[in-house]
């Protein structure tokens, strides 16, 4: 890529772009959902590296797991990342990784995360970072 | 006194871990004669107090703190960092609950002084914590009761049923886990406790009437 700002080209790892969403709360409600657009209408083809959970409060030993988060090209969509458990006994700063069901994503397309929370009294935060390549 | 006045107090000595499992109550912890760590509810049980105790659920905070604090003041409690802040009172040591495997990447077997804070320790379940800190207190033999790990049973405990979490535990993951601490620390591991369902290619199993005080050996 290149910018009226930066005008060189960007190559290899260098094209990396890191999307982070907001902390989400685990226990914010059983089955309560929170959607967040991570991107709207990518400006190129892009290719998706990584989707991870990272942990911004640590979980407990037990109950995390009923709490989930999803990606998607819709709002609530799920098919860039199916619904994937969170994990107990996280430090902060530890993280769960996501499966990938598509890795490329085509020019005006958007990115959506879904969390579902579980009932009260769940310690645990997290917020989600998506690695994509954007293409030039 | 630091945490970091811990490492190796009790060199070569022999520990019981008391775990919370409804067999508890087949091998009461008063029965045995040696330095021990209790965790999460140990608190209810009323007629003995462990001399170390640890816990790293933020439940066992909110619920129980108040409790812990007021039967163990005086008693050295583990907690990790940052994750149970909250918790305040006298006696408290707070290590560092890293991100990561288990077991350290730098192999360590002789954990130096500073080791739980830094780099930390981290775990699935709070008796993988006891362990460590009996590792790092310098225990060469390790004695488990009152750890049951019976399936979809969970929720059991020596003191009735615990209804606010779920009856499945990650059981593979602790296992693993024990399995894991067991041979890399190379410290003897044995649980003792009866009717247990922990495999014993995890945990290889003895007789607790081998290790109760000689008082009750006698009668």
């Amino acid at each position: 890529m290149s910018s009226s700002k930066y005008p060189y080209i960007a190559r290899g790892n260098q094209r990396y772009t890191v999307l982070r969403s907001q902390t989400f709360n685990i226990d914010n409600g059983s089955g309560t959902t929170v959607d967040e657009c991570l991107a709207a209408n990518l400006p190129t083809d892009a290719e998706l590296v990584s989707v991870q959970a990272i942990y911004q409060e640590a979980t407990d030993t037990a109950g995390a797991a009923d709490a989930n988060f999803s990606l998607g090209t819709t709002a609530g969509g799920d098919d860039i990342v199916a619904a994937t458990a969170l994990e107990a006994s996280k430090a902060v700063g530890a993280y769960t990784s996501a499966t990938l069901a598509a890795t490329r994503l085509a020019a005006g397309n958007s990115l959506f995360a879904r969390h579902t929370g579980i009932a009260a009294t769940e310690a645990g935060q997290y917020s989600l970072q998506v690695i994509l390549m954007l293409e030039p | 006194m630091e945490l970091s006045d811990f490492n190796n107090l009790h060199s070569g000595a022999t520990v019981l871990l008391v775990g919370n499992a409804p067999n508890l109550k087949e091998t009461p912890p008063e029965w045995f004669d040696y330095p021990s760590f209790g965790m999460n509810t140990i608190c209810k049980y009323a007629t003995w107090r462990p001399t170390y105790y640890t816990a790293v659920d933020s439940r066992v905070m909110w619920e129980f703190g108040e409790e812990i604090v007021e039967k163990y003041g005086d008693i050295p409690k583990f907690v990790p960092t940052p994750n149970l802040d909250k918790w305040q009172g006298p006696n408290f040591y707070r290590f560092y609950h890293r991100p990561g495997k288990l077991w350290p990447w730098n192999n360590e077997s002789l954990w130096p002084r500073d080791f739980l804070s830094l780099p930390g320790i981290t775990y699935g379940c709070v008796m993988h914590i006891a362990m460590q800190l009996a590792y790092f207190m310098g225990f060469s033999r390790m004695l488990v009761i009152g750890m049951e790990h019976k399936p979809r049973r969970a929720q059991n405990h020596f003191w009735g049923v615990d209804h606010c979490i779920n009856a499945d535990a990650p059981l593979d993951e602790w296992f693993m886990g024990y399995k894991t601490l067991r041979e890399e620390m190379k410290v003897e591991m044995l649980n003792i406790s009866p009717n247990t369902y922990v495999p014993e290619e995890i945990l290889p199993r003895d007789d607790w009437r081998k290790y109760v005080a000689e008082p009750l050996q006698s009668s």
